[in-house]
């Protein structure tokens, strides 16, 4: 059976077609399906859903022009984007300010390469899955630093400067939360992950559920997410009400355009990650949809994976949706933190509360060898789970 | 040998995500140039600040303590690295003699750490305002000094009259 995107797509492909195509074409195909058609027009969509939200938590109409209920809002602005001209002031490093949008991109869109969408769609199935999205991750920050820095542009390297800081030290209480999970599945492959959440023989339900101690970790980690994100109430980066509008001040037209979608993407790939790694990924509590059988074909292939697919990606992204609200409805809700706030709540609480946590829910590993607290239960009340 | 092989073709398809998520910003501006205005003007091309001409150069002096937040962080994010591997084998190890090892080595390791972070936190490097007590006592006093000066004064004043 297939395992990666490009397998799936090779699967399919071969056996109806019967041509043997370069397994490397597939893979091409598959970054092209994941970033060009999926990510990013998710962003864009994020774009409108945003503002239709902010619109309803004031009670404003929000956008209604271009299409039903402004549905095309995103589009008639990616297009506005476009065509806009293309300044870069003078004393900018052109080198660096040219390079910035492309590692804020990489960081963002690439990452999508190891989010398991369902059980047959993930761009590449690494062993060191986990640790490669954190590294990917990390880019974007160099890329929000290196922009501000060479738009010699006193707003945008106060804005720089504090989101480095702020992402710097925001990534360790991420990665304490991640390594919790890391713990409590043994694996750092996101495919296998998500594979022992189910509710079959081996599998322990979703990792949220695991321990309590995980259970914590999950919003610590979704804090330090938000964080990542420079969303409010951790916006210090942007901070329009200090900054005009912080590190992207003298980025004008498409590079903005590129900045906004990037920081959209950014929060569906933390959003997926929250999912695939605590929430279950593509699995539904009680059922399993492998099991699904309706016995179609098309020539040689099973149509069953395709079948799979589809309901494993729809339930994956129903719970990216729900992650993507959380994260709206809190920026419409909170106001902004200081940053000796922002830098208390990261060092003094979040890492010493993580670190905790982290070694308990390996204790619990320890003293229960493996089992989770459904199991536990299971055993203690002489069900067999 | 065919193990290997897979595994080097699920990086290749990693980096293809990558680069191509990489050269999507210069691909699509290259694409742009070909429909966009461009009348370059020198005020056009100024630097903003607010409207008026920018006062000398971008690159001033920062707070130093950005600088140390990046250290803390440096040998923080080291030792979460190092933990990576090393507690994604502590399940499969669970019920051989190897678990005990794993456990102990690792948070010994975060212990020594943290005993480092308890320590910083006493000396006050990771609070960002770590003067503000100091300052506002010194200012106290100032004021407190301003006052019996104006006293004397008055008093000076009275035996004068």
């Amino acid at each position: 059976m297939p395992q990666s995107l490009a397998e799936f797509l090779d699967y399919y492909v071969a056996n109806i077609t019967g041509w043997n195509l370069p397994i490397a074409l597939f893979g091409l195909l598959s970054a092209v399906i994941v970033i060009l058609l999926f990510a990013m027009p998710l962003g864009g969509i994020c774009t409108y859903i945003e503002r239709k939200l902010a619109a309803d938590f004031q009670e404003r109409v929000g956008p209604n022009r271009v299409g039903p209920l402004g549905i095309f809002q995103f589009f008639a602005d990616g297009v506005k984007m476009f065509l806009k001209e293309d300044t870069i002031s003078k004393n900018a490093d052109r080198m660096i300010f040219n390079l910035a949008p492309c590692l804020v991109t990489a960081g963002s869109l690439g990452a999508f390469a190891m989010i398991p969408f369902s059980k047959y769609v993930i761009g590449a199935n690494l062993e060191i899955g986990v640790f490669f999205v954190m590294a990917l991750g990390s880019l974007v920050s160099l890329g929000i630093l290196l922009g501000a820095w060479s738009s010699d542009n006193k707003w945008s390297l106060l804005g720089g400067i504090r989101g480095a800081a702020q992402i710097v030290s925001y990534e360790i209480p991420l990665a304490i939360a991640v390594l919790s999970v890391v713990v409590v599945s043994g694996s750092m492959n996101m495919f296998k992950i998500v594979d022992v959440q189910g509710s079959g023989a081996g599998a322990h339900f979703w990792n949220i559920f695991h321990n309590p101690f995980v259970l914590i970790n999950f919003f610590i980690y979704f804090v330090a997410a938000l964080a990542e994100c420079n969303r409010t109430p951790f916006d210090l980066p942007e901070a329009e009400s200090e900054l005009v509008s912080g590190f992207n001040t003298e980025f004008s037209g498409m590079r903005f355009g590129l900045y906004a979608l990037a920081e959209f993407a950014d929060i569906i790939m933390f959003s997926c990650i929250a999912t695939a790694l605590f929430l279950g990924g593509w699995h539904l509590p009680f059922f399993q949809i492998e099991n699904i059988d309706l016995g179609l074909k098309i020539g040689d292939a099973s149509l069953n994976p395709l079948i799979h697919t589809l309901i494993m990606t729809a339930v994956f992204l129903a719970k990216v949706a729900v992650l993507v609200f959380v994260v709206m409805w809190i920026r419409w809700t909170l106001p902004r933190l200081r940053v000796d706030q922002l830098m208390d709540l990261c060092w003094k609480y979040l890492i010493p509360i993580g670190f905790a946590n982290l070694f308990l829910a390996s204790l619990w590993m320890w003293i229960f060898s493996g089992k989770s607290m459904l199991q536990v239960l299971g055993s203690l009340l002489g069900v067999s789970a | 040998m065919i193990k290997t092989f897979l595994m080097l073709q699920e990086f290749g398809n990693a980096f293809i995500f990558v680069l191509l998520a990489a050269v999507l910003p210069p691909l699509i501006l290259f694409v742009s140039k070909f429909f966009r205005p461009s009348f370059p003007h020198d005020a056009k091309m100024m630097t903003y600040e607010c409207g008026e001409a920018p006062k000398g150069s971008a690159y001033v002096m920062f707070n130093n303590r950005f600088y140390l937040v990046a250290i803390c962080f440096l040998v923080f994010d080291v030792e979460v690295a190092l933990l990576f591997p090393v507690l994604s084998l502590f399940k499969s190890s669970l019920n051989t003699p190897a678990a005990m090892p794993v456990f102990l080595l690792s948070f010994a390791f975060l212990f020594i750490l943290f005993v480092g972070l308890i320590y910083e936190w006493k000396k006050g490097d990771i609070d960002w305002v770590k003067d503000s007590e100091d300052r506002k006592q010194a200012y106290m006093k100032k004021v407190a000094e301003k006052g019996r000066l104006i006293q004397q004064k008055h008093a000076l004043e009275k035996q004068k009259v």
